[in-house]
């Protein structure tokens, strides 16, 4: 049984080191030591959430919100595209907030076992899951109305990257370290109950061109795709996946861990005859 | 149809890195100011630069190209220094120098800039929160600008006078004093601004314990800097410094 998706582990390490060092080289440009042929563009210029707050002003008044550029923008269509046809891809595949939550809670994992990602009732996590279109409303609301960032005093991804160079709020550092302490004990927590970004990314499930879907006449029900998933979705109850909180990730699948080839699988459908 | 997890990683290259690429080409991908604000598209002042679009990161040579406003003019009416060096000068930094304004509720930046623009130029501009300006560049304005009453009365009522608020050691185009002896050097370093951290105190020498005294409380981050600590404590910043800067003063 594969617990892990190599290609999407490759991309994950990709991303997070090449984030990375756009981030130390932003600062290394500050000081005149810049790494040439490497982008040393801010943060916030990288972010495809920087799109999403920004479109009210952009729209209103065309101009963009303090501290974001058209790059947030071309970002967000592309993650949009992604999106349409195979989900929050962004979240399971690219962002670094994500990757690190992930790799703490593999020690997570090693230590609570079974019990890890299975602390909270499910009756209480699956309304604590809609916290984040509430923080998706207040975030886009609040910008919208004062066309200032205010998010980064408390984004938890822009603390991870820039923590050391003394520009991060305190409540961003604040969260940082509460995501971190909490992926420990449940998988991806800022994903599943705070990220706005995932929020909105996650209203594409309903509609994605590739879902997931498992084929009831060759499945076992042996229930392993259900207790991989890192977001909680009872995948082996379900044929089609349109649940707002799936990432993409394809743990689940046949090339994940269902132990049946051509059972679970990223696809286009038939119709929906599902659940 | 069906897609692997490797055709799904291929695609996601395809698409992040082919619309960076596309962008990049068509000239669009743009990841930090261009230093030209958006114009207005429509009405009197269509092809206008728009004052509101007017960045932090904009040097005062910046908007005097922009918007045709003498450099000479803006120095002065930020009271800055005749020896300041506009190109090099950003509207941001005008947050540093007049840094000790936020005790006040107040602000002289980037709005500043924009607001001045808009009135020496008669270009429309909203004002979303209150906007301070220097008494200078009210005079300025009140000598050059073709001001409505309304406008003027705004000026009047939100000029405030900064010589009591700024902080020199950030006024860094100052022209410098010429100074071959390697002690003064060092203990002009030792100006206590709105940026010198806890850090910097004690890497100077300052013992954890005097400046401890001296805030009345323990030193919870020693990376954060004096004046956030003091905003978020609610203690005098102005109070503070100077304590602090006769401790740094004594290690000479």
């Amino acid at each position: 049984m594969k617990t892990t998706i190599k290609a999407r582990t490759y991309v994950q390490i990709f991303f997070f080191l090449f984030i990375a060092a756009i981030a130390v080289n932003h600062g290394l440009e500050e000081t005149g030591q810049g790494i040439p042929f490497l982008s040393a563009a801010s943060l916030h210029a990288l972010c495809p959430f920087g799109g999403v707050v920004t479109i009210y002003q952009k729209i209103s008044t065309g101009l963009f919100v303090q501290k974001i550029h058209e790059s947030s923008l071309v970002l967000l269509y592309s993650v949009i595209v992604l999106a349409l046809f195979f989900g929050p891809v962004f979240c399971g595949w690219v962002c670094p907030l994500g990757t690190l939550q992930e790799w703490i809670g593999k020690l997570g994992k090693k230590i609570f076992k079974r019990k890890y990602n299975n602390f909270i009732p499910y009756s209480i996590d699956s309304k604590l899951r809609y916290i984040r279109y509430i923080v998706l409303g207040i975030v886009v609301y609040m910008t919208a109305k004062t066309a200032v960032l205010l998010f980064v005093n408390v984004d938890p991804y822009y603390a991870m990257f820039n923590f050391w160079t003394g520009e991060v709020a305190l409540p961003a550092l604040a969260v940082l370290a509460l995501t971190m302490a909490g992926s420990l004990f449940v998988e991806r927590p800022w994903c599943k109950y705070a990220c706005p970004f995932g929020a909105f990314l996650g209203i594409f499930n309903l509609f994605r061109i590739f879902q997931i879907r498992r084929n009831d006449s060759t499945c076992i029900n042996c229930g392993a795709c259900g207790k991989a998933c890192p977001m909680n979705i009872r995948v082996d109850e379900k044929k089609t996946i349109r649940d707002h909180q799936c990432i993409s990730c394809m743990i689940c699948t046949s090339e994940g861990v269902c132990p049946v080839p051509d059972t679970v699988e990223l696809k286009t459908g038939g119709g929906r005859d599902e659940n | 149809m069906k897609i692997d997890s490797k055709r799904l990683g291929f695609m996601l290259f395809i698409v992040v890195f082919g619309s960076v690429a596309v962008s990049s080409i068509s000239g669009y991908w743009q990841t930090e100011s261009t230093k030209t604000p958006i114009a207005f598209e429509s009405g009197e002042f269509e092809g206008m630069p728009n004052p509101a679009d007017i960045r932090g990161s904009y040097s005062f040579s910046d908007v005097s190209e922009v918007f045709e406003i003498p450099v000479e003019d803006l120095i002065e009416a930020f009271a800055l220094p005749q020896g300041t060096d506009p190109e090099e000068f950003k509207n941001k930094d005008l947050e540093l120098i007049y840094g000790e304004l936020e005790q006040e509720s107040t602000e002289i930046g980037n709005g500043s800039v924009k607001l001045f623009a808009a009135l020496y130029t008669g270009l429309p501009y909203e004002i979303d929160e209150v906007t301070y300006l220097p008494l200078e560049a009210v005079g300025i304005l009140k000598r050059k600008a073709d001001l409505t009453e309304e406008q003027l009365l705004y000026i009047e009522s939100n000029g405030i006078d900064v010589s009591k608020y700024r902080i020199e050691e950030n006024m860094t185009d100052e022209p410098e004093e010429p100074d071959s002896e390697e002690s003064k050097d060092e203990s002009a370093e030792r100006l206590i601004s709105g940026k010198t951290t806890f850090a910097e105190l004690i890497e100077w020498g300052i013992s954890v314990e005097t400046i401890e005294s001296i805030l009345e409380r323990e030193i919870p981050d020693e990376s954060a800097s004096v004046r956030d600590f003091c905003t978020q404590e609610e203690i005098e910043f102005s109070v503070v410094k100077e304590k602090l800067q006769e401790e740094a003063d004594a290690l000479d």
